[in-house]
């Protein structure tokens, strides 16, 4: 009897290691199943009928208050279409992944993709071209009216495999919205460390904060003079982003079409040693880009940074603290390859734009729904009155570049002055970024985070680990030493997507 | 005819023991059998859900684990993490078997109000709790730091956030483990302790000769029970750590070089793995768990 309680009990013990696994939700191999019944060859625009009624799936992401303003947004598309009904459901950022991966084999007609998981979402077929087969798609007229940086990201070439606008690329998601992500700093606490320190005069100081750009060497300069007497736990930024630092020095992580390294190329090796300089400078702490995320938002909010990096979205938080006044900064810039300033290779100030797609699921085709989808889709993207109130919530800027220069950067038309919000004053610095550059004498520009141009995600982790892992904010060792001990692992992760994309 | 009776009361005391234990049964089947076995399929293949590819692979997987470039050092640093974490059940079974003792000494006043207190961690949000100590670490506004007058980076040194780890989950270990060995406690007879003070034995001895020994049953029910746990460890390093390399365990790995690049056959790999270690370590327990004293 003891004995078979014994193997009743290491049984039990077995399946609750294999345990392990309990979670996972099935197969997703085999084919397809899903979605309505209604097949239709046609190019998917016909399939929109105005006479006949339809019913569509939105999934979406985001906090309560982004969900209400999207249910919102969503009754005025019902309302401006009474044919069509959408049912929108959305879970925290944090589940969206896990839970769109899961309903991957009868997707949503309409859902959120974050531009880091587009290559392999588009590769693996699941997105529409709303180009259309015969370009009788997407609203293009209107398209032109967005910011082409982020028309352009959504573009993918199937037999090439290449990102971008390109001969023989279809466009697999309209633009949700543009993140410029970009500094941030506390106005009064500033004006406190400027009034302590005597530096009303200081002109480092003054370019700054004066709204251009300014060199890598004047921003440390003239963080260490705000700091001084700031305090024992406050520092100038809690953390430095790595791209900001890598394309503010015109360096990349890799070239065309991320094939070959260019970790060790010198522009990139000075734009980390930068960021491991802020750190043994004392203008950030010495965990260097492991101080991101929450922990970051709050030593900002709590007074213990002069600046910070925010998008948009923040200014909803900002918005509703008391006496906490916030404006914006474009990111120093580098000398570039050459490391000398005034030269035609010097870095120009760029921050990385986070974005996200409205995609539509291909299987919209066989359902019948890809011309209410996409009229759902192009209603988010580009209407007006939809833009109008993203942005007056806090949500976004404008994808609209009319609406951006006339409407947002002026407030023309009072919206957030009646909701109390002046802030950012210098939101031109947000529209700058997302315009990209207009020409070579244009200072303030953007770029996809680096993660939109790979296939798979784990060589950044382990970049950022082999740089917080190193001993560089300590100076202990340079950048180049670590970049060099890097980038054979780099290399082979390059080439390892590589193998996934030709195979 | 008395017989045929019986015969057929079991045979219903059966099929209602069956209908009882039958959703437990199938939810094990449905959700949890099918899906190990689809995953050990998985893991033999290069499958990724997202880009359709599914292409058999042998062991590749599985020796990608130690030998790829880009997985390596994560999935061995990985293990390394999760077996330092485990100190923390030795240590915690140390103070619960201490407290226990404490507690269920006669002299002990206020037996009630502080089991209520103890136990509070273990009814407490894990969410809340790991937010909560990493505020407690922060090394520059933290409490303990603060207390100390001190500037222990905690949470970013990676050494100490394993430290903090281990002590946060002391913390919120304990409430259970102390109420496990306070029950095996009382269940001991008290003749036991009647015939050593007869002998003269003092506390310590009683401790160490009759309480200790009569309670290695619940000692190796929680050291079972710790490891498992400990092995599937997540949470703690995504809220209380923020995914610091230095604590991440091997169930993060699974998370975030797995699931989260959508490589399911590395995923797939690397929890079975995991399972056959902790399979490993819980039968070489049982096949020397001789230590045990069953006193019935």
């Amino acid at each position: 009897m003891k004995r078979k309680a014994k193997i009743f009990t290491l049984a039990m013990s077995a399946l609750m290691g294999l345990s392990v696994f309990a979670g996972c939700d099935g197969g997703f191999g085999g084919g397809g199943g899903g979605g309505g019944g209604l097949a239709n060859t046609d190019p998917f625009v016909d399939d929109y009928d105005p006479n006949a009624s339809y019913e569509i799936d939105f999934l979406g992401w985001g906090d309560a208050k982004e969900q209400a303003i999207y249910k919102r947004i969503i009754n005025d598309f019902m309302t401006a279409h009474p044919n069509i009904k959408v049912n929108y459901d959305a879970c925290s950022a944090g589940e969206y992944l896990t839970k769109l991966t899961g309903e991957i084999r009868d997707l949503p007609d309409v859902f959120y993709l974050p531009d880091t998981e587009f290559y392999q979402w588009v590769d693996g077929g699941h997105l529409l071209n709303v180009l259309g087969e015969n370009g009788e798609g997407v609203d293009t007229e209107a398209l032109e009216n967005v910011w082409d940086n982020a028309v352009n990201e959504y573009y993918y070439n199937p037999t090439t495999k290449m990102l971008g606008k390109s001969e023989g690329a279809g466009m697999y998601a309209l633009p949700k919205d543009q993140g410029p992500f970009t500094l941030a700093y506390n106005i009064d606490l500033v004006n406190e460390q400027i009034a302590k320190n005597n530096l009303q005069d200081d002109a480092e100081v003054a370019a700054l904060f004066s709204g251009t750009p300014v060199t890598w060497d004047v921003f440390r300069s003239a963080m260490k003079k705000l700091l001084v007497g700031a305090g024992e736990n406050v520092y100038g930024i809690p953390y430095y982003e790595l791209e900001h630092a890598v394309y503010s020095n015109n360096a990349e992580f890799f070239g065309e079409g991320a094939r070959t390294s260019q970790l060790t190329s010198t522009a990139t090796v000075d734009a980390v040693q930068f960021i491991g300089d802020l750190c043994t400078d004392g203008i950030t702490p010495k965990d260097g880009l492991a101080g991101n995320g929450d922990g970051a938002d709050n030593a900002f909010y709590q007074r213990r940074a002069l600046m910070t990096f925010v998008g948009p979205w923040d200014f909803a938080t900002i918005w509703e603290m008391d006496h906490f006044n916030v404006d914006l900064l474009a990111v120093p810039y580098g000398p570039g390859p050459d490391r000398e300033y005034n030269t035609a290779d010097d870095g120009k100030s760029t921050a990385f734009i986070g974005s996200m797609g409205y995609c539509v699921a291909q299987k919209t085709k066989e359902r019948g729904t890809s011309g209410a989808s996409l009229m759902l889709a192009e209603y988010l993207c580009f209407d007006e009155g939809a833009q109008r109130k993203f942005y007056s919530f806090g949500q976004c800027v404008p994808n609209l570049k009319d609406m951006a220069y006339e409407e947002y950067i002026p407030d023309s038309l009072g919206i957030m002055a009646d909701e109390g919000h002046t802030a950012p004053e210098s939101r031109d610095i947000f529209i700058d970024i997302v315009d990209g550059f207009k020409d070579e004498n244009d200072k303030i520009g953007g770029k996809p985070r680096v993660l939109y141009y790979t296939y798979l995600t784990a060589w950044r982790i382990n970049l950022e680990d082999a740089i917080n892992q190193s001993g560089l904010y300590t100076g202990a060792v340079t950048a180049r030493e670590v970049l060099e001990g890097f980038n054979d692992s780099f290399q082979a992760s390059l080439d390892e997507m590589i193998e996934y994309l030709e195979e | 005819m008395t017989k045929q009776k019986s015969g057929k009361l079991v045979r219903r005391e059966k099929i209602t023991a069956l209908v009882f234990v039958s959703p437990l049964i199938i939810g094990f089947i449905v959700f949890t059998l099918v899906c190990m076995i689809i995953s050990f399929g998985w893991s033999f293949t290069n499958f990724n859900p997202i880009s359709g590819r599914m292409k058999f692979d042998g062991w590749g997987q599985y020796v990608d684990l130690f030998t790829h470039p880009t997985y390596k050092k994560a999935f061995l640093d990985s293990i390394l993490n999760t077996l330092f974490l485990l100190l923390s059940i030795p240590v915690s079974i140390i103070i619960s078997v201490l407290i226990a003792a404490l507690m269920n000494s006669k002299k002990f006043k206020g037996k009630t109000v502080f089991r209520v207190i103890i136990y509070l961690p273990a009814v407490t949000s894990v969410v809340a709790v790991n937010y909560i100590w990493r505020y407690m670490f922060e090394e520059n506004y933290g409490l303990i730091n603060a207390f100390f007058h001190a500037h222990i980076p905690w949470l970013t040194d990676e050494t100490l956030v394993k430290v903090a780890m281990i002590i946060k989950n002391v913390w919120s270990g304990i409430g259970t483990q102390v109420i496990l060995f306070m029950a095996g406690m009382q269940n001991i007879s008290d003749e036991y302790y009647e015939a050593a003070e007869l002998d003269g034995a003092g506390p310590v001895y009683k401790f160490l000769h009759i309480t200790l020994p009569l309670v290695t049953p619940v000692l190796f029910y929680t050291i079972i029970t710790g490891l498992i746990g400990g092995f599937q460890m997540f949470a703690d390093v995504e809220l209380f750590a923020g995914g610091h390399y230095g604590a991440r365990t091997i169930v993060f790995f699974i998370r975030n070089y797995g699931i989260g690049q959508n490589l399911y056959g590395l995923a797939s790999a690397a929890s079975f793995l995991l399972a056959a270690i902790i399979m490993i370590i819980t039968a070489l327990q049982f096949k020397f768990n001789k230590w045990v004293e069953y006193t019935d």
